[in-house]
């Protein structure tokens, strides 16, 4: 329900604030001036924070980050060798546990394993003469 | 379309006064008022003109409200200080009854604005933020809310409560000027 004093009351309180704001103190003047331009450097974002340069440093750091990754084919590879090596290494390691008599029967069996591979080469190559 | 410094330069005096009248204390309003500078500038100086009134309210309310929160704090955990502060408030009143006797017809007018600003200064802040954005900067009721985050039904109570006062304090401000000038008349 409006009251017929709202409007006068309104009009009487708008007039006065409207006063009071105009007619504010030069001092307070220079104060809201000085917060108004700190607001203003505060609040700007500076050259490093602008969208397009944060846009270009992540482009960068992804191809950079990209540029270091091992190729994965690569990695295959080596993880074989690896393996291989490691077997080489548990047979030459297991081999200096062999006491002599167990070395000379290696040495025998290594020389039967030559014998019949060299057996085997002279039947495939073809008789002379 | 407007820069935004020229924006604030526009707004500052009004929300100095309306953080004021929250605060009754220049410092914190002027703290207040720099705060909603900065984070309009720093969030919102890319978005279009048009919206930065709006916007400008909405944060300022915000940091009014919060001062107002922690205010009302600090008063429960500093309860011995509260008799001090009353009888601060109270001294207005007093200059009431003696400006009411001014001889002026012009200047009585004018000082009726200037005491019912002083019942808005004691309103509750919500009322008083409410009757200030609707009343002198001309909000509906829907931007109201909008700007203090609150609900429409809640600006019409906080407005219609607000008003009920200054109708109060109005009639009894007419009154002594009709006895003053009952007075003079004899």
């Amino acid at each position: 329900m409006k009251h017929d004093s709202d409007s006068s009351i309104q009009e009487q309180t708008n007039r006065a604030l409207n006063r009071q704001t105009a007619t504010l103190p030069t001092a307070t003047r220079q104060r809201l001036a000085d917060a108004r331009q700190r607001a203003l450097r505060a609040g700007r974002k500076p050259w490093y924070w602008q969208p397009q340069f944060a846009t270009a440093c992540s482009v960068l750091v992804l191809t950079l980050v990209w540029w270091q990754l091992p190729d994965t084919t690569h990695i295959e590879e080596q993880q074989l060798v690896s393996q291989h090596n490691e077997d080489a290494i548990d047979a030459f390691t297991y081999l200096t546990t062999l006491d002599e008599t167990e070395q000379d029967i290696v040495a025998d069996l290594e020389f039967a394993m030559w014998l019949s591979q060299q057996s085997e080469l002279d039947h495939d190559l073809p008789e002379r003469g | 379309m407007p820069d935004i410094e020229q924006f604030l330069q526009s707004i500052e005096g009004r929300a100095l006064r309306m953080a004021t009248m929250a605060t009754r204390n220049e410092a914190d309003a002027m703290d207040l008022v720099q705060d909603a500078m900065i984070r309009l500038v720093s969030r919102y100086a890319d978005q279009h003109s048009d919206e930065w009134r709006g916007l400008f309210l909405k944060i300022l309310e915000n940091g009014i409200l919060d001062w107002h929160r922690k205010e009302t704090l600090k008063r429960r955990l500093f309860f011995w200080r509260q008799d001090e502060q009353a009888q601060e408030d109270a001294q207005p009143g007093t200059e009431q009854v003696q400006c009411a006797a001014g001889p002026a017809e012009e200047l009585w007018r004018d000082q009726i604005g200037e005491h019912l600003l002083t019942t808005i200064e004691k309103l509750p802040v919500k009322q008083q933020q409410c009757y200030l954005l609707r009343s002198w900067e001309g909000l509906s009721v829907s931007e109201t809310a909008e700007v203090m985050g609150i609900h429409q039904n809640s600006v019409k109570t906080h407005y219609f409560r607000a008003m009920e006062k200054l109708r109060e304090h109005y009639a009894a401000l007419t009154q002594t000027e009709s006895t003053a000038h009952i007075e003079v008349n004899r």
